[in-house]
């Protein structure tokens, strides 16, 4: 049927088909700024403007839109100078997201943009909580919704002409930003290409079994589709989807597809056809009969005698301590000191187990990938990842190509937190390729990225610690039992952090020998359920909920003030890190001492700015001689505050490695690549920052180009909180190399020694107060005398992983009729060393805590009996939207690090750590009983008053 | 049924016409003509954020509803029944003066307690009573309102009290028949309302909900109504409270023991937010909530 209605201004008569939706025409027809975040709404990435209101655009047949006025984004605002066509600009809204750091990945951004220019249309004058509400119905996973509200509030202002309140409190690099609020920019989606082909998975409905039986030939031959996989099509090459360096400290133990069916959703066969539809309708044409087999769904069972084993495949290559033969897909064992000896002396012993929930890293942009054969005969593989070198590197034998033939490249992408530290869709999206001959490109919908993707490892975490009765721990042992689900990437190294990290915050030294007695056993079990895999805090929030809570217990329980107790136990600074002698990720472990620790600072400001000294809760309530709970004639509410004290690493010491290589053009101007990969945190800008500091020019004279295994150096990709400090440092390398070159030019030039030169303001001084421009070095340089490219390589690796600590506040209500917990404030004082850019990291901070408060509150992925996720979209997966948000407050306590040129250590990770336990640590003190599990729902914290009545 | 042929993209069968009406009643009988085939299954569609949401391979066909003049809010007189059309907006009923006016706005409040804000710019009153979710708050306001359904059949309009459209749902609307509007009714004198929930956030979907609408005079009850969400398949009122109530004193005694009853008359089936344990218990708890609080305003 034919469409016709506005869109952003001019008529348009579309032909769309009756049962599409306004997201998927507006797609179709180049409109790339409205996203796709889900299916049913619940996201708000498909905001659009219809008649002026924001509506949905996925849950809205086009049809609907007949004779309505549309507005995207393209409509509000772009680039002041298009080449000779110059426009009014970015609009205010625009501007604003970028000044204050709105902006993170980028990919709600749109949809954000849009609701608030609704907003202000109607409401001019906006309180903060009217922002909150117009902004709701979009979810953010990346900002908090801090930046964002400022900036809607900032805008306004600007708009009714008060400049001078606005709330704009940042520098950010504006031009890098501007690519963000872009709306062409994001992600590999808007890419068409001729004869692309539409790819989709089956997968598997039962936990556990074979595929007895699999007939694809009504699937082959329906009109419009190009090829269908099983795993009878293509080889059988053993891997893992982890994207870590080389080798992979893990089990292989995956197939591109497989005959065996591990999990719910696994997959049984791949399709690639000229639409989505044709596509899906093939999918619904195979035929498949299973075997099924008993499934472990619980991590207890795996190892029981007799447990139906999920690896029995032959080519299965183990990694250290595993065994698949009873489902242990890794083993760790650490032992420091005498922890038997220091226990049996120590005044009390605590034993206490905690468990915490299998959550998503729930990215706004699902999995997205294209891959295509180029004019060489290379295969592209365009794909939303945060580790596009070891990307290529593990895909090279899967598809039987040499790595020299693969190129992958990683475009804008929204939102990664780990989840895609997977190579995840890119090999089946090749083997398609592969099969077909034609570009194909896979999205996956939002019930796929929860089911068919990777999440949080859960845990079981029993802890027994040794403490004098003044204080003193002289003990710590740490069991944990690891759900890694039917595939064993990330598995020995996730939990091997949730030890190394957590466990190192107290040294357990304080007995008489002045040791270390710690005790970390992890059994990393297969089962029946989604894989596990990176998830931002990497094992480290699963460390912390329990070891801060069982910290509180202890100190409650010895009538020790809890934030005095950790302090007299916590690591300091010029110690050397407990576990770095023991655990190097599954390598050669070398000590390292912590040179920068001001946790001691970061507590006192927290306790400051929480008012920690006067707070409410349990303690000041018996003070005051009032009963545990009150009766139901007053409030039901209770509040109290909680606290917890947590670390982190930056970046895997003597193994990760970044480069980066810098360019001078004629302008002056440079061109960074960097190998480091931007999912959405920035790290362009802040690396970008580090090289304009060091040739004296500011940011936006760089063009900024990333991950690109052909075009840019190595790096080993976003993870462990590396980047600022790893890539950041590798920057300033080549930086340097350069800055001595420009010297020499402009030495001569200025005939003044090189050594002499400096850089700033774009020049290049003469110690007499001489200069050249940086523009007149480079045609100098390239065009007239002497030439030469001025350019360098940099790359670095670190003996060091110094960890950013800090200090995590809450304060909590709890109804104690309904067990309903809302947070009301959450304070977070860092010591994460040098701050490069203070948008950006406490946008890392903001964005961080919230996804923090999920795990703490509401996120858990909750499994039926036959293994099936019941809650797999938005909604039922509840994560926090604008308008339920507690106050949050952040505070950088800078430390300068001396492993790093620009004193920096990592921010990314650490905000992910501590809400957990200082919520649950805020609970106890407002209701008296402590809940050892997350998330804490209303039924788990009604049952726990119920038992203690 | 757990599925993975989920359709980001409807499929053809999803949807094989598409009507657009011309208003009025005219448009209303072609409305049913559509709906009344046979061989077609044919649903209306409103805003389309749950249906089309749902993808529901069954459906072959959709009618659409908008221009039918079918988004009005309208009031006779300051002490007059809200005439709510069916495809008011969520967002437009929870701004509308008059809704915020009556019932301690407790309506207002209810329309807003459902999704996402973009999303309820969207989702439209019918769409809320066709698909009666259980525990949607607007439907336990509208039924504490005493609020009336207006439905329109091949013979005309009917207008039937919520609570018995609720019973018979399913039946009715296969007549066919579409859902036109909503009427509350003005309260009477001395009657506050208030919503009490029990959500994992302060704005998600509530887990078990309680409307309540107290209508007192001289401190003891002249008219109670009482419903819950969360409980059951559909929100559901609970007359025998609502019974017991009247002519009472409201102590605390007295909403405490009508939060018991109402707790004694659900029998809640569980999922992961909330076992049937938890959901009966919250039963009694958000009903004297919600009462109690209705009593304040």
């Amino acid at each position: 049927m034919q469409l016709q209605f506005i869109l952003n201004g001019k008529p348009q008569a579309w032909d769309v088909a009756v049962n599409e939706s306004l997201l998927d025409a507006l797609r179709r027809h180049g409109v790339f700024s409205v996203k796709h975040g889900c299916e049913t709404g619940e996201c708000g990435a498909c905001t659009v403007l219809l008649d002026g209101v924001p509506v949905i655009s996925c849950t809205m047949l086009a049809a609907q839109a007949g004779g309505h006025a549309v507005v995207t984004i393209e409509a509000q605002g772009e680039h002041p100078e298009q080449g000779w066509r110059h426009t009014p600009g970015l609009s205010a809204l625009q501007q604003a997201f970028i000044e204050t750091g709105a902006i993170q990945c980028g990919y709600c951004t749109p949809a954000q943009l849009l609701a608030a220019e609704a907003s202000l249309a109607e409401n001019p004058n906006p309180s903060e909580a009217e922002v909150r509400q117009a902004l709701s119905g979009v979810l953010c996973r990346c900002t908090g919704y801090v930046k964002p509200v400022e900036a809607v509030l900032a805008a306004a202002a600007r708009m009714r002409g008060e400049e001078g309140i606005s709330g704009i409190r940042y520098s950010v690099n504006q031009i890098l930003h501007i690519e963000a609020s872009n709306p062409q920019s994001p992600i590999p989606n808007p890419l068409e290409m001729r004869g692309m082909l539409v790819g989709k998975l089956l997968h598997s409905p039962i936990a556990h079994g074979y595929i007895k039986r699999i007939d694809v030939s009504k699937a082959r031959a329906l009109p419009g589709v190009h090829a269908v996989l099983t795993y009878q099509d293509i080889p059988r090459v053993v891997h893992s989807t982890a994207g870590q360096s080389d080798p992979i400290p893990g089990p292989l133990d995956f197939f591109s597809l497989d005959r065996k069916m591990r999990f719910v959703g696994d997959r049984v066969a791949a399709v690639a056809a000229e639409t989505e539809e044709i596509a899906q309708r093939a999918l619904a044409l195979i035929e498949v009969e299973y075997e099924e087999l008993p499934a472990i769904l619980d991590p207890r069972e795996s190892m029981a005698p007799g447990a139906p084993v999920i690896h029995d495949e032959p080519e299965y290559v183990p990694f250290g301590a595993c065994d698949p033969q009873r489902n242990l897909a890794a083993r760790i064992d650490i032992n420091l000191g005498d922890v038997d000896a220091a226990l049996a002396a120590a005044d009390y012993v605590f034993e206490g187990e905690y468990q915490v929930p299998r959550v998503q890293q729930a990215p706004i942009e699902p999995f997205v990938c294209i891959t295509c054969w180029d004019a060489d005969d290379r295969l592209v593989i365009r794909t939303s990842t945060q580790t596009p070198f070891h990307a290529r590197r593990m895909l090279a034998p899967v598809l039987g190509l040499p790595i020299k033939r693969i190129r992958v490249i990683k475009p804008r992408i929204g939102g990664g937190f780990g989840n895609k530290q997977e190579v995840m869709l890119e090999d089946i999206c090749a083997h398609l390729t592969i099969a077909t001959r034609r570009p194909v490109k896979m999205e996956y919908t939002r019930e796929e990225q929860f089911v068919a993707s990777t999440s949080r490892h859960p845990m079981i975490v029993r802890l027994r610690t040794g403490v004098m009765a003044d204080g003193r721990i002289v003990a710590n042992e740490m069991h944990v039992l690891s759900d890694t689900g039917a595939y064993g990437n990330h598995a020995l190294t996730v939990t091997g952090n949730t030890g190394h990290k957590a466990m190192s915050l107290y040294p357990a030294d304080k007995g008489p020998d002045g040791q270390s007695n710690i005790r970390f056993h992890a059994d990393i079990v297969y089962t029946n359920l989604p894989t596990s895999g990176a998830y931002r805090g990497y094992g480290v929030p699963q460390g912390f909920f329990p070891l801060e809570s069982h910290m509180e217990r202890i100190a409650r329980t010895l009538n020790l003030d809890p934030l005095a107790f950790r302090l007299q136990n916590v690591l300091q600074p010029g110690e050397e890190h407990p576990m770095s002698k023991a655990w190097s990720e599954g390598r050669e472990a070398h000590g390292e001492i912590v040179r920068t620790n001001a946790i001691v600072e970061c507590a006192r400001v927290g306790a400051e700015m929480m008012g920690w000294n006067q707070r409410i809760g349990e303690s000041a309530n018996q003070r005051m001689g009032e009963p545990q709970i009150r009766s139901f004639a007053d409030s039901p509410i209770r509040r109290g505050q909680g606290m917890a004290l947590v670390m982190q690493g930056t970046a895997i010491p003597n193994l990760d490695m970044g480069a980066a290589s810098i360019k001078m053009n004629d302008d002056g101007s440079f061109n960074l690549l960097v190998g480091a990969t931007d999912l959405g945190t920035g790290s362009d800008t802040v690396l970008t920052q580090m090289a304009a500091e060091v040739l004296g020019c500011p940011p936006e004279d760089f063009i900024t180009y990333s991950s690109d295994t052909d075009f840019t150096p190595f790096d080993v990709g976003a993870y462990a909180s590396s980047t600022t400090y790893i890539s950041g440092a590798a920057v300033v390398d080549a930086a340097r190399v350069v800055a001595e070159q420009i010297k020499q030019v402009a030495g001569r030039m200025l005939d003044a020694p090189a050594e002499e030169i400096m850089l700033a303001e774009r020049q290049a001084w003469a110690p007499d107060g001489r200069s050249v421009t940086l523009a007149e070095v480079a045609l100098q340089s390239l065009h007239h005398s002497q030439q030469q490219q001025i350019m360098a390589v940099g790359s670095y690796v670190s003996p060091d992983s110094p960890p950013p600590f800090a200090a995590q506040f809450a304060q909590v209500a709890v109804d104690t009729e309904t067990g309903q917990v809302t947070v009301e404030k959450l304070v977070m004082v860092l010591d994460c060393g040098m701050i490069v850019n203070p948008a950006t990291a406490s946008g890392q901070v903001e964005g961080g805590m919230t996804q923090a408060l999920g795990y703490a509150i509401c996120e858990e992925m909750v499994f039926d009996t036959a293994g099936r996720l019941v809650n797999p979209r938005f909604g039922d997966y509840r994560i926090f939207t604008a308008d339920e948000m507690p106050e949050m407050q952040v505070c950088f306590v800078q430390t300068f690090e001396p492993t790093h040129p620009f004193g920096v250590k990592a921010v990314a990770e650490i905000p992910l750590n501590g809400v957990a336990p200082a919520v649950a640590n805020a609970v106890y003190a407002a209701i008296g009983v402590q809940i050892p599990r997350i998330p804490l729902t209303p039924e788990r914290v009604w049952r726990a008053l119920q038992v203690h009545k | 049924m757990f599925r993975f042929s989920f359709h980001r993209r409807r499929s053809a069968s999803l949807v094989t016409r598409y009507s657009l009406l011309v208003g009025g009643r005219q448009g209303l009988d072609q409305a049913l003509d559509l709906l009344a085939r046979p061989d077609i299954r044919t649903v209306p569609l409103a805003g389309g954020d749950t249906l089309v949401g749902a993808a529901d391979p069954a459906v072959n066909a959709v009618v659409d509803l908008q221009d039918l003049g079918l988004d009005v809010i309208s009031v006779a007189s300051d002490a007059a029944a809200i005439h709510i059309g069916a495809l008011v907006t969520r967002s437009a009923l929870a701004e509308a003066a008059p809704v915020r006016a009556c019932y301690s706005g407790v309506i207002a409040e209810a329309a807003q307690r459902w999704g996402g804000s973009v999303q309820r710019n969207r989702a439209t009153v019918g769409g809320a009573v066709a698909t009666a979710a259980g525990d949607d708050p607007l439907i336990a306001a509208l039924l504490v309102c005493d609020a009336m359904v207006v439905l329109y059949d091949r013979t005309g309009f009917h207008e039937l009290p919520l609570v018995d459209y609720l019973a018979d749902r399913a039946e009715l609307l296969a007549a066919p028949a579409l859902i036109t509007e909503l009427v509350a009714p003005a309260p009477a004198a001395g009657t506050g309302a208030a919503l009490a929930t029990v959500a994992r956030t302060p704005a998600d979907a509530p887990i078990v909900l309680a409307a309540a609408a107290l209508t007192t005079a001289r401190g003891a009850c002249v008219a109670a109504r009482l419903a819950l969400g969360g409980v059951a398949e559909r929100p559901v009122r609970l007359p025998a409270v609502e019974a017991w109530l009247v002519n009472r004193d409201l102590t605390e005694e007295t909403l405490l023991a009508a939060g018991a009853m109402a707790a004694d008359l659900v029998n809640p089936t569980g999922d992961f937010r909330g076992s049937a344990e938890y959901r009966r218990a919250m039963a009694g708890v958000l009903a004297a909530r919600a009462l109690r609080q209705a009593l304040a305003n």
